[in-house]
């Protein structure tokens, strides 16, 4: 009798021939005869068993969500028959477009990066959400109710689209990509509105957050104070250390303002670009959404970062213009400006009030957007690491001046 | 012959009262979700394509749920891979559980992110195809339904898995050998 087949073998292991059949009587009856066989039997049972195991080491985190949450998604968006036809098809969350993503490029976070580190011990400083990671701080921000109103939105208008998926398999390549690019006009000429959307979670969040950090405080407020006894010293002083605060920095004159941007102390990739460019620079100068990958997650910047065609005055001279952040970020920062070392290069550096951290991003124009990377640096940790450092997206969107 | 599966649970086809979607979504959520994962790999990202699928199983309630789920699933997944330029999200969509992943022991967790990586790397060199028995089965569908997922004969499945197992194992291996030179 011929060798039992490899696809065979597996298949029994597999439990895939019929328990009774003839199938499975012969491959019984033949490995049992058959040394071989058997060896090969068993070669392929420790393959499945191992790649069984190495797949194991790769289960994502996560619980899944109520049910109950599934079934309101599935009827929030109204009827939707699978024989409906016409429309786009959509992801549910493509259609985040309309919130503005719709040039969205890829943050290029590198495979180590993602998921892999957290903060470093002291914590990295982060010139918008201080003493957070960038993905901690946006989770803090975001009310529960941003999320829930964020998928009530989308459900409303891509609910409708939702049933096509089935048959955008069988439509042709050419007609797929024809609808990708009607998503993107879609997702552009909504853009104005999608703006609005967005100030409208950014208002919310401001209570919420302030909520959540009064809670975690008066949480904490046994253990500092625990701490607190044990210590001597100016109380501001001892709080910070108790809390991992760096204290402030003194105020720098301007000399100091100065050399620190032009060399940092530590990781010469925040220095001033030698090249910088005067009337071209400014072919750059609008408003942009900003987005950074980063371990281990993705932040963001609320509102929009308006790299301005004025040349800020500390600097003037230099072909260096200065960066508005709308709102309370940009209160809190000490310096920030940008400029071009080429036409088709920008970089740009805001530095933190309390502790003079820079978070610096160089990009390179992709279309209208830039992309590039970001790193941070803090007095604590003069050199950017892994974790202080990430990919980052500049995507051009509408100016909203007052 | 093949087992021909005694469709009595709720991932296969319906009765006359109509597909239990709780339990469905009960017994199937995680294993959608990690084949999702291992396709994607972005857990974020998994976990939604994973919703967005039952979302719509809801919506249009097929006849064969399973087979359904895994089909949208599918493509979503190959949607998400095929972009050229991806699209991060909205800060709405990055979830609670990043939180939790920032308090986790940061050792703990680079382990973790290497093996997955390991993983990836090792997935990365199977052909697409064999990639996508292997995780189905792994996701824990049967040879009929692989089968009818992917166009392949149903003698082939053994086969396909059996290859696919084998390189998938030598070139994890591979990569640890190669990672225990340069430590």
């Amino acid at each position: 009798m011929p060798h039992i087949s490899d696809g065979d073998l597996n298949a029994w292991l597999d439990g895939a021939l019929l328990e009774g059949s003839d199938e499975r009587k012969a491959v019984r009856l033949h490995v049992d005869s058959c040394t071989d066989c058997a060896d090969r039997l068993e070669e392929a049972r420790e393959l499945r068993e191992a790649a069984r195991g190495i797949l194991a080491s790769a289960i994502p985190n996560g619980t899944a969500p109520n049910f109950a949450d599934i079934q309101q998604r599935a009827t929030a968006g109204g009827a939707d028959s699978p024989d409906s036809g016409g429309g786009r098809w959509r992801l549910g969350w493509l259609s985040a477009q309309r919130l503005g993503w719709a040039a969205t490029v890829v943050l290029a976070l590198g495979a180590g990066w993602i998921g892999r580190a957290v903060l470093e011990e002291k914590g990295w400083t982060d010139p918008f959400h201080e003493g957070q990671a960038p993905a901690a701080s946006a989770v803090e921000q975001a009310p529960p109710e941003a999320g829930a109103r964020f998928f009530a939105d989308e459900g409303s208008s891509s609910d409708a689209e939702v049933g096509e998926s089935v048959q955008r398999q069988d439509r042709p390549p050419e007609e797929n990509e024809l609808a990708r690019k009607e998503d993107a006009v879609a997702g552009a000429e909504g853009l104005a509105a999608e703006l609005k959307v967005g100030g409208e979670v950014d208002r919310e969040q401001g209570p919420a957050d302030e909520a959540a950090e009064r809670e975690r405080d008066a949480a904490d407020t046994p253990r500092r104070l625990g701490a607190l006894a044990q210590t001597e010293g100016p109380v501001e002083e001892r709080l910070a250390e108790i809390d991992g605060i760096a204290a402030p920095a003194a105020e720098p004159g301007a000399d100091d303002f100065r050399s620190k941007s032009v060399q940092p102390a530590g990781d010469p990739w925040h220095a001033l670009p030698g090249e910088r460019l005067a009337g071209d620079a400014v072919q750059a100068a609008g408003c942009y959404r900003l987005e950074f990958g980063w371990s281990p997650g993705v932040g963001y910047l609320p509102g929009t970062l308006d790299l301005t065609a004025t040349e800020a005055d500390d600097w003037a001279g230099q072909s260096v213009y200065g960066v508005e952040i709308p709102g309370d970020a940009q209160t809190r920062l000490h310096e920030a400006i940008w400029t071009a070392p080429s036409r088709d290069s920008i970089w740009i550096r805001l530095v933190t009030g309390d502790d003079r951290s820079a978070f610096t991003v160089r990009a390179e124009r992709s279309g209208d957007d830039w992309t590039g990377e970001a790193r941070v640096l803090t007095p604590g940790s003069p050199v950017s690491r892994g974790q202080t450092r990430g990919a980052v997206l500049l995507v051009r969107t509408l100016c909203q001046r007052p | 012959m093949y087992v021909q599966e005694a469709r009595k649970d709720p991932l296969y086809a319906r009765s006359g009262l109509g597909t239990d979607w709780a339990a469905v979504y009960e017994t199937s959520y995680e294993d959608l979700v990690r084949f999702l994962y291992r396709m994607v790999w972005e857990e974020d990202r998994a976990h939604d394509l994973a919703q967005e699928t039952f979302v719509r199983a809801l919506r249009h309630d097929p006849d064969e749920p399973r087979a359904w789920l895994y089909s949208v699933a599918r493509n979503l997944a190959r949607d998400e891979a095929r972009s050229v330029v991806r699209r991060r999200r909205h800060l709405a969509l990055i979830r609670v559980e990043e939180s939790d992943r920032v308090a986790e022991d940061a050792e703990q967790e680079m382990e973790r992110e290497e093996r997955r990586h390991a993983v990836r790397v090792a997935l990365e060199r199977l052909s697409e195809r064999d990639r996508e028995v292997l995780l189905l089965w792994d996701a824990g569908l049967s040879y009929d339904e692989i089968a009818e997922q992917t166009g392949l004969a149903r003698g082939a499945i053994g086969t396909t898995l059996s290859r696919a197992r084998r390189r998938l194992v030598q070139a994890h291996r591979t990569r640890e050998d190669h990672d225990a030179t340069y430590l």
